[in-house]
C-alpha cells in the first residue's frame, strides 16, 4: 500500500505493507538517524516525535499515520552543519559515547525543553525514562540537558 | 506479504458496521497490538478520525474518550480532578514515549495481568460505553467477565464519577519502566479521619483481578487511628500463579506487606 508522511516538514510518498512499523518505514527511506534498538518500546533508539510527542516508532504501524500527522526525527531539528542547540550540548557535555542512544536523547530532551523551558533534574529524568544509554550512565547527559535550557534561555 | 487491510472510518456508525467484518480489530494507539501476530487478521480498523481523544467534566462524572492516551489524560485530569487516582496510576505507568501512545480503550480492551488501570478505574466503579454488536454503558467489572459484550463491539469511551478521595496505587516493578508483576489500587472515601467507604484492588494474582472485600469491609466506618498492621495483612487472601519473576508464596507476602503500606500511604500515615 502507499502512504503520504509528512517527514521533517516535507511530504513523502512511500511504500508500506500493511504491517510495516514506521521505524522500518523510516530507516528504508533514508531516515537512518532513527536506530532499530529493541524493537518493543523500551530502549527509546528509534523515538521521533510524533504531532510534537515522543513516540517509539518500533510500536506504531506506518498504516496508522495519517497524511495531517507530523514525523520529526533528529535530522529535522538540527544536523552537522547547523546543529540544534541541544545537540550542541550533547557534544559539549561529552554525553555522546557510542551515539547510538542520541537521537532519542536528543529528541525527548527537545520534547521536554519545548513544554517546559526551565525543568528540575527529577522533570528531566522523567523525560528521558523511555531512553537507555549503556555507556554514560546518565550523568553527562542530564548536564547537557540543564546546559542546553540555560542556553535556549539566553538565546 | 500480509493481505491485511486498513479502514479509517470518520464515524462511530461506520465504524460499527466495520466491526462486523471477520477477522478484524480495531487499532487504538498500536502498542500492544504491534506486537501481536496478525497473521489471522484480515482488516484493522484505525480509530483516529473518530475524535475520541479528549476528558471532559459534565454533570458531576468525568468522560474520557477512548483514544485518550495515559498521558492525555494525566494532563486532562490535573485541572479538573488533580487527586484522583488515575493522575498517579498513568503519570508512572510504563515510560514517557509509551504513555504518548497507549490509549485507555486499547488498555481495556486488552486487560493484561500488568494493567495499570483496571485497578483505579474498578475502584472507581468506571462505566464503559461501547457500540457496535452491543450497544450503552456497562459497569467495567462486567465488561470484563461478559465475553459478548466484547465481541465485535467498540469502546468509545469511559465514565467514572468525580469525587474527592484519597489513593494509592502500587506497582510491583524491578525497575520503574518494568510491567508489573501485580498492581495494588487503594481508593477511600472519607468524612475526616472516619474511613466511609474502602476500595481495595489486586490486579495480576491468580483470578486476575481480585477485590479485596473482607477488607474494605475491616475498613469501613473505622478512624485512622484504629486501623492495625497485623489485621490488614490476616485480610489480604490472594495466590499468584508461579513465574520466571517470583514464586506465589513470594508474590503472597510480598502483597500483604505492600497492601498495608499502599492502605498507610493513602491515609498518609507514615
Amino acid at each position: 500500500m502507499k502512504a503520504t508522511l509528512n517527514i521533517n516538514g516535507e511530504n513523502i510518498e512511500v511504500k508500506i505493507r500493511p504491517d510495516e512499523h514506521l521505524l522500518h518505514t523510516l530507516r528504508n527511506n533514508g531516515f537512518t538517524e532513527v536506530k532499530s534498538g529493541c524493537e518493543e518500546g523500551e530502549c527509546g533508539a528509534c523515538l521521533i516525535l510524533l504531532n510534537g510527542k515522543t513516540v517509539n516508532s518500533c510500536l506504531i504501524f506506518t498504516a496508522s499515520i495519517l497524511k495531517e500527522d507530523k514525523i520529526l526525527t533528529v535530522k529535522g531539528i538540527g544536523n552537522l552543519h547547523e546543529p540544534h542547540i541541544i545537540q550542541e550540548a550533547f557534544v559539549d557535555c561529552g554525553a555522546v559515547q557510542c551515539g547510538f542512544c542520541t537521537p532519542g536523547m536528543v529528541l525527548a530532551s527537545y520534547a521536554l525543553l519545548q513544554s517546559n523551558p526551565n525543568p528540575t533534574e527529577s522533570q528531566i529524568k522523567k523525560a528521558l525514562d523511555g531512553n537507555l544509554c549503556r555507556c554514560t550512565g546518565y550523568v553527562k547527559i542530564i548536564d547537557a540537558v540543564k546546559q542546553a535550557a540555560e542556553r535556549l534561555q539566553k538565546k | 506479504m500480509t493481505n491485511i487491510k486498513w479502514y479509517y472510518p470518520v464515524s462511530l456508525a461506520e465504524a460499527s458496521s466495520l466491526l462486523e467484518k471477520k477477522n478484524i480489530v480495531p487499532h487504538g494507539g498500536g502498542t500492544n497490538l504491534s506486537g501481536r501476530d496478525l497473521s489471522r487478521v484480515d482488516g484493522i480498523i484505525c480509530l483516529k478520525k473518530l475524535g475520541l481523544d479528549y476528558v471532559k467534566k459534565e454533570n458531576g462524572m468525568i468522560e474520557i474518550g477512548s483514544m485518550t492516551s495515559y498521558a492525555g489524560i494525566a494532563l486532562g485530569l490535573k485541572s479538573i480532578s488533580p487527586d484522583n487516582i488515575l493522575v498517579k496510576s498513568l503519570q508512572n505507568a510504563a515510560n514517557t514515549p509509551c504513555r504518548n501512545r497507549i490509549t485507555i480503550g486499547g488498555s481495556i480492551s486488552f486487560a493484561p495481568k500488568w494493567s495499570d488501570v483496571i485497578g483505579p478505574l474498578l475502584a472507581l466503579e468506571a462505566k464503559v460505553v461501547i457500540t457496535g454488536k452491543k450497544e450503552g454503558e456497562f459497569p467495567l467489572s462486567e465488561y470484563l467477565e461478559q465475553k459478548e459484550l466484547r465481541q465485535q463491539s467498540l469502546i468509545t469511551a469511559v465514565k467514572i464519577k468525580n469525587f474527592p478521595h484519597r489513593s494509592s496505587h502500587y506497582r510491583d516493578v524491578k525497575t520503574k519502566n518494568d510491567m508489573p508483576l501485580f498492581t495494588i489500587t487503594t481508593l477511600l472515601k472519607m468524612d475526616k479521619d472516619l474511613i466511609k467507604q474502602a476500595k481495595v484492588f489486586i490486579v495480576g494474582t491468580s483470578e486476575r483481578i481480585s477485590r479485596l472485600i473482607e477488607l474494605e469491609n475491616y475498613l469501613e466506618n473505622k478512624f485512622r487511628s484504629a486501623i492495625s498492621e497485623k489485621e490488614i495483612q490476616d485480610l489480604v487472601k490472594v495466590s499468584f500463579n508461579d513465574s520466571k519473576n517470583a514464586n506465589t508464596d513470594y508474590l503472597s507476602y510480598k502483597a500483604k506487606i505492600e497492601t498495608v503500606r499502599s492502605i498507610f500511604r493513602a491515609l498518609e500515615i507514615s
